[in-house]
């Protein structure tokens, strides 16, 4: 009885120990920050391209009507203050308040700030805009939460510039950051894995095929695989195994680097061979939280950086 | 002796944070994770019964935050494509045909993707329009259910509809405008290997006529 107990005080401890390892250790914001650029950069122009038909979206007699947007929410509490909003002049007023928050982020400008305010306008843009949505806005929006949690600004920031002469400053909110990054892409990529279990061309291994020959999303012609089933086999299996052990893998040290590189065909073939662009890079920009910083500093040609320890 | 380390106070004792501070922020994590996890486990179907009530806990947050997604992403299928065919006379007496999304006029490509996904929704949206089963099989109020969740079904649609409708007409100049729910089906390997183009006509079907619509009248 005794061994049973100290096993699972064992347990216990050990766990609690690992969770506050894993949370509560401070972490250098180098990669966070390159996040923010990336994810600033993103929402920017995301909501630049919503300005190019404004009123034809968001307008009184827009495409979205309110009660239709509202339907496909199916929640009061998905709120958004552009509903109601019918007024042209405060809907660009709205649109341009919420650009130049975005551009803010991305430079690192009033960052503790600009980065709550980002999350908030990107929810509201998205709720307001159901059913005109995919997966970029899903990703954007969780991206901008987590910058506004952890310290974004700390590193490659226009307000780190105006404090000149501080140094690196690692914190537990980068590294919190950060860990929500990495675990919301592990919960994204397993439910995507184990979504396309219940489909049959992924067990086929023809499902690339079916994104392929699309020609909605065709913007590279890739159709002259059909003469190639083998590769197209392989490929769309290797999908399937690389999303569903993504949660596994991306954590030891040694696959970590297999499991990141497999990310950039995968996410760039999206991108230039089914015209998703926004898409293939905010999902690199995710994948990016699990680049140690050590590797952004190096890569950024910082001197005085130790490697991996 | 070896001494044990404190869990709770060790590792992180370093970094400045009191416990206290710790489990709080460890309590509001262990909230937001099972959120985030919740929303893709109950949705999209199928769903067990638990994780539907275990969501339940979490849907307010979800909406509020915008993390209520399944992430099936290309699953279970990548399927055919939905568009939207629209036909109508400008008020010179020139007959417009054309579609939605439309990669020639809808640039750049984010927008042509928002235009997309709007008549995916709209696909998914028709999709929910239920069949009802042979007249002796139903009851009164399964028959009435069935109805009554059908003209839901069918207005939300219709309020969509109308809003493209209206904005094709306001750059069109024209008052009236009909519109189609297409469905594009992709081709075997087989087929395009003998030399069946992507945009063949027979790949192309009707699944609904969605009406005719005049401005400003929705």
């Amino acid at each position: 009885m005794n061994s049973i107990r100290a096993y699972f005080n064992e347990v216990f401890e050990a766990s609690v120990a690992g969770w506050n390892r894993f949370w509560f250790e401070p972490a250098d914001p180098a990669t966070l920050a390159v996040i923010r650029i990336c994810t600033g950069a993103m929402l920017l122009y995301t909501h630049l391209i919503w300005g190019l038909d404004l009123l034809g979206f968001f307008g009184a007699d827009g495409r979205l009507p309110e009660m239709f947007s509202r339907a496909m929410n199916n929640s009061e509490f998905a709120w958004s203050p552009l509903f109601g909003m019918t007024s042209p002049t405060l809907l660009w007023t709205f649109h341009v308040t919420a650009l130049a928050c975005f551009a803010c982020l991305m430079i690192g400008a009033w960052t503790r700030i600009t980065a709550w305010a980002s999350f908030l306008f990107a929810v509201a843009y998205a709720n307001r805009a159901a059913g005109a949505l995919f997966g970029l806005d899903q990703i954007n929006v969780f991206l901008a939460l987590y910058l506004a949690v952890g310290p974004a600004g700390d590193a490659y920031s226009w307000d780190r510039r105006r404090q000149r002469g501080a140094g690196r400053c690692p914190s537990i909110g980068a590294n919190i950051a950060l860990r929500l990054i990495q675990c919301h892409m592990c919960i994204v990529y397993l439910f995507a894995g184990l979504g396309k279990l219940l489909g049959p061309t992924w067990w086929e291994g023809t499902a690339l095929w079916g994104a392929f020959a699309n020609l909605e999303y065709q913007t590279l012609d890739m159709t002259w695989v059909c003469s190639h089933p083998m590769p197209v086999n392989f490929v769309t299996h290797l999908i399937l195994v690389w999303e569903i052990s993504y949660i596994a893998l991306i954590w030891p040290r040694l696959t970590r680097p297999i499991m990141l590189a497999l990310a950039i065909p995968l996410h760039l073939g999206i991108a230039i061979c089914m015209g998703m662009i926004t898409f293939g890079l905010i999902m690199l920009v995710g994948n990016f939280a699990f680049v140690p910083s050590w590797c952004v500093r190096q890569w950024l040609g910082e001197r005085d950086v130790a490697g991996p320890t | 002796m070896i001494r044990k380390p404190n869990p709770i106070s060790s590792p992180a004792a370093a970094s400045g944070w009191t416990p206290a501070r710790r489990k709080l922020v460890s309590a509001l994590l262990l909230w937001h994770l099972l959120a985030v996890l919740s929303a893709p486990w109950h949705a999209p179907p199928p769903a067990s019964y638990l994780s539907e009530q275990v969501n339940k806990i979490f849907a307010p947050y979800q909406a509020a935050t915008f993390l209520d997604h399944g992430y099936r992403f290309f699953a279970p299928d990548p399927g055919p494509s939905h568009l939207v065919r629209y036909e109508l006379t400008r008020d010179d007496g020139t007959l417009v045909q054309g579609q939605l999304p439309d990669p020639a006029a809808n640039r750049p490509r984010l927008l042509y993707h928002r235009f997309f996904m709007i008549t995916e929704t709209m696909y998914n949206i028709w999709m929910r329009i239920e069949e009802p089963p042979a007249e002796a099989q139903l009851t009164a109020a399964q028959r009435q259910a069935i109805d009554e969740s059908n003209a839901a079904t069918r207005d939300l649609l219709h309020q969509v509809a109308d809003g493209i409708a209206q904005q094709i007409m306001r750059y069109e100049t024209t008052s009236r405008v009909r519109l189609q729910l297409v469905e594009h089906l992709i081709p075997l390997p087989e087929q395009v290997r003998a030399g069946r183009p992507l945009d063949d006509p027979e790949l192309y079907r009707v699944l609904a006529d969605l009406g005719e619509f005049e401005m400003g009248t929705p």
